[in-house]
């Protein structure tokens, strides 16, 4: 009886490993996630920095555009007002330096939405870790105590 | 292409055209071509977008 009993228990244990794994997969998921969506963020925060100072520079202003492997070409800031944005499916449009200031705002504010929505789903998975790890050492006690 | 992917574009062309709607008449389109960006006409960017939304359609049923 107490055999049969001892054999439930590690078929629970095992479950809560793969359980327990499972969920830390998730957080791991989760973080990475979250480490694109700041990217992301950094990334608009840096094209707010580039509109803004262009802006203050003017037009006529030299400037460089890499091209890649480290080169770059010279061009000359025609209107600083003109941004071309991307608007997804391949489509691509000249906003004014406000309106792609509002979009890019947006863009930030939804990002962060989400990435407070995946900061929630982080903190669940871990109490749920935080309680599988409870009952794996509960488990785990039960089980020794059966066996002396 | 999966079924959730395919409604995920769908409706991200839908959206494109949504926003291209909105602009004003005189402002510059842009098609990207892979590596370049073309020109177009807004006219033409909706009529592109159209067409990619049709044959998702088409692809879906």
């Amino acid at each position: 009886m107490a055999k049969k009993e001892v054999k439930e228990k590690k078929v629970t244990m095992e479950e809560l490993n793969r359980e327990l794994k499972g969920y830390i997969a998730q957080i791991e998921a989760l973080r990475a996630e979250i480490a694109i969506i700041d990217e992301n963020i950094a990334t608009y925060r840096t094209v707010i920095k580039t509109i803004n100072n262009l802006r203050d520079l003017g037009k006529g202003k030299n400037i460089l555009i890499p091209i890649g492997a480290g080169a770059q070409i010279e061009a000359k800031i025609e209107n600083p007002d003109r941004v071309v944005v991307s608007m997804g499916s391949g489509i691509s449009a000249e906003l004014t330096a406000e309106e792609a200031l509002t979009q890019i705002a947006k863009e930030i504010a939804s990002l962060q939405a989400l990435r407070r929505t995946l900061e929630e789903a982080v903190a669940e998975a871990y109490a749920k870790t935080e309680e599988l790890l409870q009952k794996t050492r509960e488990l785990g006690q039960e089980e020794g105590k059966a066996s002396k | 292409m999966e079924k959730d992917e395919k409604q995920l574009k769908k409706i991200q062309i839908q959206e494109t055209l949504r926003l291209l709607n909105s602009l004003p008449d005189n402002r510059r389109v842009y098609y990207n071509t892979g590596v370049l960006l073309v020109e177009v006409t807004k006219e033409e960017a909706k009529k592109l977008l159209q067409e990619e939304l049709e044959a998702l359609e088409e692809a879906q049923q």
